[in-house]
């Protein structure tokens, strides 16, 4: 939902000029249908982007005092100085577990905010071993991992095998704005006096004015930021969340890449715009290695990208080929308004371990109740309950699956978070007791402003514990959102999230039921009178922090106190499920993220794909967009693409505009209504496999959505690729995005690798690229040789219903008759899971042997499926029969049938239990 | 028993993917045999599998071999509802949940059975009233029977709507009688609105003839009379001519030669035409030049009415309406609708216009030092006399035209609009029902319009002009549509569609917007009470299909 008041459109109307009136009709719809760039600030307007953008690279003025070297176990430290104003800083380097080294430079004399709540508490440490020469040292790690520092100037370079893989200050870029005394106007003779080492005064560094709105800055200007550059390297991505290209582009010509979390109405494509949200980490990648740097800072946060690829002339790209081949390179510039140098180096060297590491550090992604990784059906507004319990009932009649019903702003009483309309919603506990009678769940909107009005009891807690955000005079913060006047709580508070968290039991938030869930909109936050939609920066939070130094931070503290609420109302037992906009590093131990208000338009179902990789590269696997596009129509056609596309990504909800028409899956043409159903039923047949996907990420922080090249690394066709990508490890997606569209390219990879389409088992090999025909029912997917995906055919109206349902195992074989997956299992809904209730089964095919084994023997879930079928696919020879043992079962043949045609063997109904552990093996 | 599944996998004969082994043709040929012994020997005592609807049972009644019903293979008997999906068509497991289009047929005794999709068996819910769809051992949702409960509950309902539907078609024949009455009185008076339209024609053209011939003799005199005051003024300006030219030359022979020369031209700067100061021969040969003419004013304000017309600015009135006023709340710095300003302004400026133009006009129509011309001769008022009393003849003929050519349209527009097949719809013509809900009223006004009007006050906002029926086309008349409403800001024009039921009166019963702009009303009439059912036997005495 959402969009910022920015709709509305200035008009001056004069009667006098008809014509005009149509010509400002069609300016007012042009308005309208892209973001209004004037609302947002460019980098020449922000002034310590240009500052730092400004500087020229060459001789840093930073050097390291080897004289004060300090070395204790995991910890490295000494001081550095900045040779033109004679300030000095403290370096440490932490040595970590898992080939990660932690990089902090600080004012050891000035108070900077130091992001909390993101770093995992308790991190396995590393022993630094050090080696010291003149003007220089060496660290190096365990994990073969060394940071050589040189101390004029100051640079770092973290090497891995005797490579620089990562080079700190190569170019000089670093500047540490020093918080000093505001200077009153000087006289001229004083100014003569005035010493050399000072930094020079530019405007913009004590207030700054964009639009109607000053920027009080009472702490001057106190930026920081340095250059990272990646020898060797051709491409990184990360940084979310910006709508371009999954490849990070240079940023020669444009404006730097901005994160800084804002409610951008009606968001352009391919720029480096800042939108909802940001994890300031990147990912570099090349055919050898994967390495990750996440610069932990909250604030506004700019980063340019240069390559001497990218930005290389074609005519020095021809030279090249004449010359010896110069070494690629990625260079960047990471710059923030406030805070301190905190940068985490994730040196993999594969692209699983970087992951792995990155969130080791910033916390495992959340294991999604098995309901949220089913179809959402949401629109701004479904009206009351007869409509609610309306179109539950339609998807009962056109027998489609849906899990969630949503309802967005509208439900409450005037825009007052956790209460009802009484008249539209009057009975909302027996409005969800009968949408949960078929295993349904609700969802409403919660957003973190709250209405300005005593007798709004949030509101008037929120004002008598003092609780809520602040202006820079100590009032409190008071702005513009959905119910007119808001204030805006201190959520980087912990008594507040606690108080919050509260209000989400059954008893505060009246009305609520166990089976209704929670959406956080707005928590950019969403400010629609405030400079470029948000907060101001001089806004006030506890212990004298201002905005800008949290900015970044607190959509994921909105998300992190909502989350507890869940998990408090049920006693700690039932886990949450809490969407959110706005999202920083971190958050994904809170659940599901989504890409905000996009458009109906051919061009933003694209976008999605590199959008959703980006952010799932970035450590957040559970994420989505809007299906059909937030706003605008969108053809039948697209809204169909856009299911089949939206079936094969992480969260999967269809949500739509209060302007547009409805578009519930029936209201399509009959023969798209039933590709949509068999899209989001083939969603639910593949549960399984996305819920083990989700278990995996819970474990290793690997996406569930994954670029091409996490599983190819050395394939270099790979690296690019956006339109196509992997679910886990087995399947390969290429949606189709063009409208009319009748055939798409996809590319395979991998040498000596079978590709099978998952509805004909038509055989693709690799390394290559095909053009396959799709007519409006195709969906282009395919399962990897060597793999094995567990589906539940049967077909329910939620994913509840079909808990116990037995299982059918596709086996794809590769080029040796191998193939392995695994299959996890629970509940579905409590952290039961925790305390040994699941069933984590490692499947293989190998020398005509199928067998299921737990991997982790602790699991001791109880579960009623069985194994319905077993699909063979690639399979040389049929056996002459299959014998089936097991724990508890006697040894017996099973029945199967084998197609000779297309080599695929099935197997009728063994129908052992999945809890068990068995064995088939295929017989000469 | 293991032995067995293998036996009667070779035996699946009809599973033309399967790889077929070589005992397999002697054994069907066995079967087939079998089969047809079989066939004889299964009589009525066979029970249906579970999900099997009576009219199916004899698909399912071979105690050996199942044919799917697609006819595309054959199983075992006992692969019918062992909880696995054999048949392509889903019509092998009609009592378990195993296919994906299976139908499960619940028996409902005492209700009405009913197919549910198979895949809601033994999935917790209970679907079937007879609890048949939930069976599945231990720890299986309980479900209980309440057919017999809901069979009667739905007896009385029923019994209650015949009652209303027999009563509703009372009135509805009622209806129907006023309805063919008022169009036949329709028709009636049409006719004879034409009758009287064919004598005021010609009428009319008789006074039109009249007019003219009183109009041209009338037109003769004033001529003349207009011609003699001409002459006259043409002699006085020529006179007054000759003497301001002496006067001015005069002025300009300085040196009373009786001769201008431009030297003496140069001294009088009002002929320095291109301003350097000095008046050149050239400047000195060009004449002054006539004053500006009087500016025309813009074509429609010479309309009148049609001018009013145009200022009415219907689209942008609806940005003031209470959909838009949300925003308008929430951002005040943005908006600006200075619409009612420009309006005044442009008023004003009309009226200043037209006010110079009739001044102007007055100035034309007099003459030379403003003399006014002389009042025609007695002849002549006498024929302007008799030419206005012919057109005043001509006017009343002229209206009474158009009074019956109005009449005639308005009566064909009503009978223009469908109002059923048996004019069982004509009642609610020209009514208008009312609903109010929390915050509007809104009013059905049949083959009309819809509107709303909010009740805290305010206009009310037109949500569609009657369009046409839009019902499926096996029950038309159930469905309205009323289209191009007042333009949403930003929007489509809004429209409504109202769903009509038969009930005892006519009532509006409820409305909603279910999307933006587009809303919903329900609506009852008599006149969709189609059928009349005897209570006791609940035959249908009477239907009518519209």
């Amino acid at each position: 939902m959402a969009a910022s008041c920015a709709r509305k459109t200035t008009w001056t109307f004069s009667m006098m000029e008809g014509s005009l009136f149509i010509l400002y009709l069609l300016v007012g719809i042009a308005l309208v249908s892209a973001v209004d760039r004037n609302n947002f600030k460019t980098c020449s307007q922000s002034s310590f982007c240009k500052r730092n953008r400004d500087l020229d690279s060459g001789n840093s003025p930073y050097e390291a005092l080897m004289g004060t070297l300090l070395i204790s176990d995991d910890l490295v430290q000494l001081a550095v100085l900045n040779s033109a104003t004679g300030i000095r800083l403290q370096l440490e380097l932490h040595g970590l577990d898992q080939s990660t080294v932690r990089l902090r430079i600080k004012d050891p004399v000035n108070r900077r905010y130091e992001v909390p709540d993101v770093v995992q508490p308790n991190l396995q440490k590393s022993r630094w071993t050090v080696v010291q020469s003149s003007g220089s040292f060496e660290a190096t790690l365990a994990s073969d991992v060394t940071v050589r520092l040189t101390a004029k100037p100051l640079r770092l370079d973290v090497l891995q095998n005797g490579y620089i893989i990562i080079s700190v200050n190569s170019r000089g870029l670093m500047n540490y704005e020093q918080q000093r005394e505001k200077k009153s106007p000087k006289s001229p003779e004083e100014e003569g006096e005035e010493a050399v080492d000072e930094e020079p005064e530019e405007p913009g560094m004590w207030e700054e004015t964009f639009k109607t709105h000053k920027d009080s800055k009472p702490k001057g200007p106190e930026s920081v930021g340095v250059d990272f550059s990646f020898p060797g390297f051709a491409h990184v991505y990360g940084i979310p969340e910006h709508a371009d290209t999954f490849a990070l582009k240079t940023t020669v010509s444009t404006d730097p890449y901005r994160l800084y979390n804002l409610d951008v109405f009606e968001y352009e494509l391919y720029n480096p715009m800042a939108l909802y949200g940001s994890v300031p980490y990147m990912l570099a990648h090349n055919s050898e290695r994967t390495v990750g740097l996440l610069w932990l800072n909250a604030a506004e946060t700019w980063i340019d990208i240069s390559s001497n690829t990218a930005d290389k002339s074609m005519f020095n790209r021809m030279l090249d080929l004449v010359r010896d081949m110069e070494v690629p390179q990625v260079d960047t510039h990471w710059f923030s308004e406030s805070g301190i140098m905190d940068v985490f180096f994730f040196m993999g060297p594969t692209a699983e371990q970087v992951m792995y590491q990155y969130a080791t550090v910033t916390g495992m992604p959340q294991l999604p109740p098995l309901f949220a990784v089913a179809y959402h059906q949401s629109r701004w507004n479904y009206n009351d309950e007869d409509d609610v319990k309306n179109v539950d009932a339609k998807f009962d009649e056109h027998d489609i699956p849906c899990d969630v019903i949503w309802l967005d702003i509208e439900h409450t009483d005037g825009k007052r978070y956790m209460t009802w309309d009484s008249h539209k919603f009057s009975h909302p506990e027996d409005m969800q007791n009968q949408v949960a009678a078929k295993g349904r769940k609700m969802v409403t909107i919660v957003d973190p402003h709250l209405k300005k009005d005593s007798g709004f009891h949030l509101h008037k807690q929120a004002v008598d514990n003092g609780f809520l955000v602040k202006t820079h005079d100590g009032t409190d913060y008071e702005g513009w959102c959905w119910p007119g006047s808001s204030s805006y709580p201190d959520f980087t508070r912990t008594d507040t999230r606690n108080w919050w968290a509260e209000q989400l039991s059954l008893e505060n938030y009246k009305g609520s039921t166990p089976n209704l869930f929670t959406w956080n909109d707005m928590n950019e936050p969403s400010v629609f009178n405030g400079p470029e939609v948000t907060m101001h920066k001089d806004a006030k939070h506890q212990d004298g922090w201002e905005h800008r130094d949290v900015h970044n931070l607190y959509g994921l503290y909105v998300h992190m106190a909502t989350v507890d609420g869940q998990h408090k109302r049920s006693n700690g037992k039932e886990r949450s499920f809490v969407l959110s906009r706005a999202f920083f590093t971190g958050s994904q131990k809170y659940g599901a993220i989504w890409t905000g208000d996009n458009e109906a338009s051919w061009e933003h179902l694209k976008i999605s794909m590199p959008m959703l990789l980006s952010i799932s590269v970035a450590g957040i696997p559970f994420i989505g967009a809007d299906v059909g596009g937030f706003f605008k129509n969108p053809e039948p056609e697209l809204l169909t693409r856009w299911y089949q596309a939206a079936a094969f990504q992480p969260f999967f909800r269809a949500h739509a505009h209060l302007d547009t028409k409805r578009r519930e899956p029936w209201l399509l043409p009959p023969n798209m209504m039933d590709i949509v159903r068999t899209a989001i039923r083939t969603r639910y047949a593949l549960l399984p496999f996305w819920y083990t996907a989700f278990y995996k990420a819970s474990k290793t922080g690997i996406p569930v959505m994954r670029p091409m090249w996490q599983g190819f690394p050395d394939d270099e066709e790979t690296f690019a690729m956006e339109d196509q990508f992997m679910i886990g490890d087995s399947l390969l997606v290429k949606p189709v995005t063009d409208k009319g569209a009748t055939s798409v390219s996809v590319y395979f990879p991998g040498q000596d690798m079978v590709w099978y389409d998952v509805n004909t088992v038509q055989k693709y090999t690799g390394a290559s690229t095909q053009s396959v025909y799709v007519n409006l029912e195709k969906i282009p997917v395919y399962q990897r040789g060597g793999t094995i995906i567990p589906r539940k055919e049967r077909v329910r109206r939620c994913s509840a219903l079909g808990l116990d349902d037995p299982y059918t195992l596709i086996v794809a074989l590769d080029t040796k008759q191998q193939a392995s997956g695994q299959l996890y299992m629970d509940d579905g809904h409590s952290f039961d899971f925790q305390s040994g209730l699941y069933q984590y089964k490692q499947i293989t095919f190998q020398n005509n042997v199928i067998q299921s084994r737990s991997i982790d023997m602790n699991g001791r879930y109880q579960t009623k499926s069985w194994l319905e079928r077993v699909v063979v696919i690639g399979l040389e020879k049929s056996p002459s029969s299959i014998e089936l043992s097991g724990d508890f079962i006697s040894t017996h043949n099973v029945e199967f049938s084998f197609n000779e045609e297309n080599k695929v063997l099935v197997i009728r109904k063994p129908e052992v239990n999945m809890g068990i552990d068995w064995v088939m093996a295929f017989k000469k | 028993m293991m032995f067995r599944r293998v036996e009667r996998m070779a035996a699946c004969v009809s599973d033309m993917k399967a790889k077929k082994m070589s005992v397999k043709s002697l054994i069907t040929l066995v079967l087939i045999g079998l089969m047809s012994i079989i066939d004889v020997v299964v009589t009525e005592s066979v029970t249906r599998p579970r999900g099997v609807s009576l009219t199916n049972e004899p698909f399912y009644r071979d105690s050996q071999w199942f044919t799917c019903l697609d006819g595309s293979r054959q199983i075992f008997k006992s692969q019918v509802n062992d909880d696995y999906c054999d048949c392509m068509d889903s019509s092998d497991e009609p009592g378990t949940s195993a296919c994906p289009q299976g139908k499960f047929h619940c028996n409902n005794r005492g209700f009405k059975p009913k197919y549910i999709p198979s895949s809601r068996v033994n999935d917790g819910i209970c679907d079937c009233c007879d609890a048949s769809d939930e069976y599945k051992g231990p720890g299986a949702t309980q479900c209980s029977n309440n057919c017999r409960e809901l069979g009667r509950a739905d007896l009385e309902r029923r019994q209650q709507e015949i009652i209303l539907m027999n009563q509703g078609f009372d009135v509805r024949q009622e209806y129907i009688k006023q309805g063919i009455e008022k169009k036949a009185e329709r028709e009636e008076s049409l006719k004879k609105l034409r009758e009287e339209k064919e004598v005021a024609d010609q009428l009319k053209d008789e006074k039109e003839r009249l007019k003219q011939e009183a109009e041209s003799p009338e037109k003769e005199a004033k001529d003349a009379h207009k011609a003699v005051w001409d002459a006259q003024q043409a002699v006085l300006r020529e006179e007054r001519d000759k003497q301001r030219a002496n006067e001015a030359f005069d002025e300009l022979d300085a040196d009373r030669n009786g001769l201008i020369t431009p030297d003496e031209l140069a001294d009088h700067k009002e002929f320095d035409s291109d301003g350097d100061g000095e008046v050149s021969e050239e400047e000195a040969k060009v004449t002054p030049e006539d004053p500006s003419p009087v500016p025309s004013p813009p074509e429609d304000v010479n309309e009148g009415d049609a001018s009013e017309e145009d200022l009415d600015m219907g689209d942008h009135g609806d940005m003031n309406d209470e959909d838009e006023e949300d925003f308008a709340d929430e951002d005040d710095e943005d908006e600006e609708f200075d619409d009612d300003l420009d309006e005044g302004e442009l008023m004003e400026k009309y009226a200043k216009h037209r006010a110079d133009y009739e001044k102007k006009k007055e100035v034309k129509g007099k003459g030379e030092d403003g003399e006014e011309m002389p009042e025609y001769d007695e002849a002549t008022k006498k024929l302007i006399e008799v030419a206005d009393a012919a057109r005043e003849e001509f006017k009343e003929a002229e209206k009474q035209v158009n009074d019956l050519k109005k009449s005639i349209e308005d009566i064909e527009k009503l009978m223009n609009v469908d109002l059923g097949p048996q004019q069982e719809f004509e009642p609610l013509q020209k009514q208008c029902y009312e609903y109010t809900d929390r915050e509007y009223t809104y009013k059905l006004c049949p083959f009309d319009k819809t509107s709303q009007r909010p009740k805290a006050g305010g206009s009310e906002t037109q949500l569609g002009n009657w369009g046409q029926w839009e019902g499926p086309d096996e029950n038309k008349y159930s469905k309205m549509k009323y289209t191009r409403g007042r333009n949403c800001w930003n929007g489509p024009d809004r429209s409504t569609l109202v769903i009509l039921r038969c009930g005892l009166e006519n009532k509006l019963v409820s409305a909603s917007e279910p999307e933006r702009c587009t809303y919903e009303f329900q609506f009852e009439t008599p006149s969709l009470c189609t059928t009349k059912t005897d209570v006791e036997t609940g035959e249908i005495d009477s239907h009518d299909e519209l």
